[in-house]
């Protein structure tokens, strides 16, 4: 797969280079007066594959959301050494939601465009359009995402992400919707993305992709992390 | 990237999706509606609004000047901006925020058609105020004000803004710059145009000469002054707070405006779609429109918004009906939940509501004239037919009920594919705000007969107006559930409520109509059963 050979690059000065993708303090994150995720300290280094598991409704996703700046949390998170809601740290990382966040009114190509245009990569156009073929959508590329079905929602969503050359990728759920064969090239995208420099989280809770994946096994459970 | 800017990929996104939204809703307004029969509304519009001018007259004496209570008006509504803040005045939809709110975009790019589409609807609606107001002030006030369309839309403008910056300002955590800076320009802008204000409101009152540099130039000088001067404290002010707005989004987005957006959006969407699904005239319990307006979902997620408890865990719960129990038991108990699950404050209110609607019942049902009697003229029949004008006032008793009882009905239950009739459906759902009210009968004529003052007559003598007040209670709320499930349209609505009241309304109306004013009770007690068992 040509875009899965794609390197990474760590854009910025030296403090970003030499910073870790992430890194947390006691972080806390509450919601209504509930504390969802409480004292997480913990670091990613670059190529590392990071799976955060847990039961439903432990955190992973609230925690993800919260370090990409979606949820107002106390303690400390620095992404490559720079606060999580600046544009410094928002030039380094990618994220995935679980649902798949996609313009109903733009076709698949055009999602690839307006993504290497957002992301300032005008190669990751044509990458992301490879990624496509490759999981399948090649077909679809001149039509709106909004007829078609989960799985695929979710192959676009996963392809303009990993078109993209950022040193920190974020996945919420990635493998949720997805058939077999697409399981098979995310799992190896998302390891070559790690060997070549980057960093990579991600939330799941099937068993078979620590298997899969043999990623560094991160848990949540009750708010606390393990691992 | 090479020839292209960050801009460029708003601009790409807004290109294609708004001309293609644009073009969705055109058509599908042309279908739903139909252009010619829109043209039709604005083409008569038009016409009744140059007649409304054509027939103004210039009063026989004037108006005072407005220029005190515009004052003290304006700077009430300036206060209350400065004071409020806490949610945000526009947000991003969940794409825009993942697509573009976490991408390496500089905010303001990102917010700045939303804000461009909040600035045009604010700018209109202050056009044609001002030009309403032009248009009426020679003949109410003896003066000319052809500069108040432009000031007031400016001043929409400016508070607009100030709103933004307010929420800047509590959005940001503790020290960081950007809440400094939101909350010096809010309150710095803010604080000239409300001393200002002030200033202008104390000449006023205490009958001083208003100076004239002050009175043209004062922020509301564009409503009661006629020269191309009065835009220009407006017009400074916005370019004051144009850049602050900038300034406070040209890096960081405040760190609640995400999780904010969401919930909004969300709520955004949930009224949207009823209003869509209502315009294209698609009714029927089985789209579970009435689910759409659900007050406690609305109220869980602005408790979500503000971090409020109660998004997360119920404040309050009552004890769960036992698993044998019948499947109106159930019905009954989840709408009682969610009365109690309501902050003290909105359920004191609710109460205090149907407390208010109950009285109004008693009194349609004859019983404050009841109080009024004495000896020589006796106590009239229990019907619902007494004071606040016969018919009429049952009428107004009845919608006053049916308001209340439409926040006591609880969440919308579509039966859909479950197993449950519909008569089980409308008792479990009714029983809690029928017997509410009833309850709050014993207190209701209390306060009834306390007010009459010469003493409260015997239960004996009060038992048929309770009675009839009983029976219009349970017709209305029945009437109001029944409606609202039948229709799908909410209970909060008042399209429902107004049905209910006209069919409780119906025999004290007729009977009294052909003078058998003594048969509504019984009659009311015969519909009562009679909605009670329509199978919808």
């Amino acid at each position: 797969m040509s875009a899965n050979s794609s390197r990474q690059q760590a854009s910025g000065s030296g403090h970003a280079k030499e910073a870790p993708p992430i890194q947390t303090e006691e972080l806390r994150v509450s919601l209504g007066g509930v504390n969802i995720v409480e004292d997480v300290t913990f670091v990613l280094k670059r190529g590392e594959l990071a799976l955060l598991t847990g039961p439903n409704g432990a955190g992973k996703s609230t925690l993800l959301r919260a370090l990409v700046g979606l949820l107002p949390s106390r303690g400390e998170i620095a992404l490559f050494g720079r606060p999580n809601g600046g544009m410094s740290a928002r030039e380094r990382f990618v994220f995935v939601p679980d649902e798949p966040a996609l313009y109903e009114d733009l076709t698949l190509r055009e999602h690839a465009r307006f993504n290497a245009l957002v992301y300032s990569e005008p190669d990751a156009d044509e990458r992301a359009i490879a990624w496509l073929e490759e999981l399948g959508l090649g077909e679809k590329l001149d039509e709106f995402p909004g007829t078609h079905s989960r799985g695929m929602r979710q192959k676009l969503s996963l392809g303009l992400a990993l078109a993209l050359e950022r040193p920190l990728t974020l996945l919420d759920e990635p493998f949720n919707g997805l058939d077999v064969e697409a399981q098979e090239q995310l799992a190896d995208a998302l390891r070559a993305r790690a060997s070549a420099g980057g960093a990579v989280l991600l939330t799941g809770h099937q068993k078979e992709l620590a298997d899969r994946l043999k990623p560094r096994h991160l848990e949540l459970r009750n708010g606390l992390l393990h691992g | 990237m090479t020839g292209t800017t960050t801009a460029d990929a708003v601009r790409y996104l807004r290109r294609r999706t708004v001309g293609r939204a644009a073009n969705s809703y055109r058509r599908w307004i042309g279908r739903a509606v139909g252009w010619w029969t829109i043209l039709y509304l604005i083409f008569w519009l038009v016409v009744f609004a140059i007649a409304g001018v054509e027939t103004l007259a210039p009063l026989a004496s004037f108006l005072p000047s407005p220029v005190g209570i515009l004052a003290a008006l304006a700077s009430v509504v300036l206060l209350a901006t400065l004071a409020g803040g806490r949610s945000p005045t526009l947000t991003l939809d969940r794409r825009d925020l993942y697509r573009l709110g976490l991408a390496p975009q500089q905010p303001w790019r990102v917010l700045r058609w939303r804000y461009s589409v909040k600035q045009a609807g604010a700018a209109v609606a202050g056009l044609l105020a001002g030009a309403v107001w032009s248009l009426l002030t020679p003949a109410l006030f003896g003066f000319q004000a052809w500069y108040a369309a432009p000031a007031l839309a400016l001043l929409a403008l400016v508070l607009l803004d100030l709103r933004w910056l307010r929420y800047a300002g509590h959005a940001h955590h503790g020290e960081h710059p950007a809440r400094g800076a939101a909350n010096r320009d809010s309150l710095v802008i803010g604080g000239v145009l409300l001393v200002a204000l002030v200033a202008v409101g104390v000449f006023h009152f205490t009958a001083a000469t208003v100076p004239e540099a002050l009175a043209l130039i004062q922020p509301l000088a564009g409503l009661t002054e006629n020269s191309p001067w009065v835009l220009s404290l407006p017009l400074l002010a916005l370019l004051n707070t144009q850049l602050a707005v900038r300034s406070s989004l040209r890096n960081e987005w405040p760190p609640r405006f995400g999780p904010q957006s969401l919930v909004l959006s969300q709520m955004q969407a949930l009224r949207a779609s009823q209003v869509l699904i209502l315009m294209a005239g698609i009714g029927g319990g089985g789209m579970g429109l009435g689910g759409l307006s659900d007050d406690g979902e609305r109220r869980r997620l602005l408790d979500a918004l503000h971090d409020r408890p109660g998004a997360t865990k119920p404040r309050r719960s009552l004890p769960l009906p036992p698993s044998h129990a019948p499947q109106w038991q159930a019905l009954a108990w989840r709408t009682a939940s969610a009365l109690y699950r309501r902050p003290l404050v909105r359920l004191g209110f609710t109460l205090l509501l149907a407390l208010l609607a109950v009285v109004a019942a008693l009194a349609a049902s004859g019983l404050a004239p009841a109080i009024a009697t004495t000896p020589e003229t006796p106590v009239p029949t229990g019907s619902t037919a007494g004071m606040l004008g016969g018919a009429l006032g049952v009428l107004l008793a009845a919608l006053f009920l049916a308001r209340s009882a439409s926040g006591l009905l609880g969440p919308y239950f579509d039966i859909g594919v479950r197993p449950v009739d519909p008569l089980t459906r409308s008792f479990g759902r009714a029983l809690p705000a029928m017997t509410l009210l009833v309850v709050l009968l014993l207190p209701a004529t209390v306060l009834l007969t306390s007010l009459g003052g010469a003493g409260a007559p015997p239960l004996g003598e009060l038992l048929p107006f309770i009675v009839g007040a009983a029976s219009l209670i349970g017709l209305v709320v029945l009437a109001l559930e029944k409606y609202s499930s039948w229709s799908g349209a909410a209970a909060s609505r008042i399209e429902p409520q107004l049905v209910a009241a006209m069919l409780a309304a119906l025999p004290a109306l007729l009977l009294g109509a052909f003078g058998m004013g003594d048969w509504t009770l019984i009659t009311q007690f015969l519909l009562l059963g009679l909605v009670a068992i329509i199978p919808v």
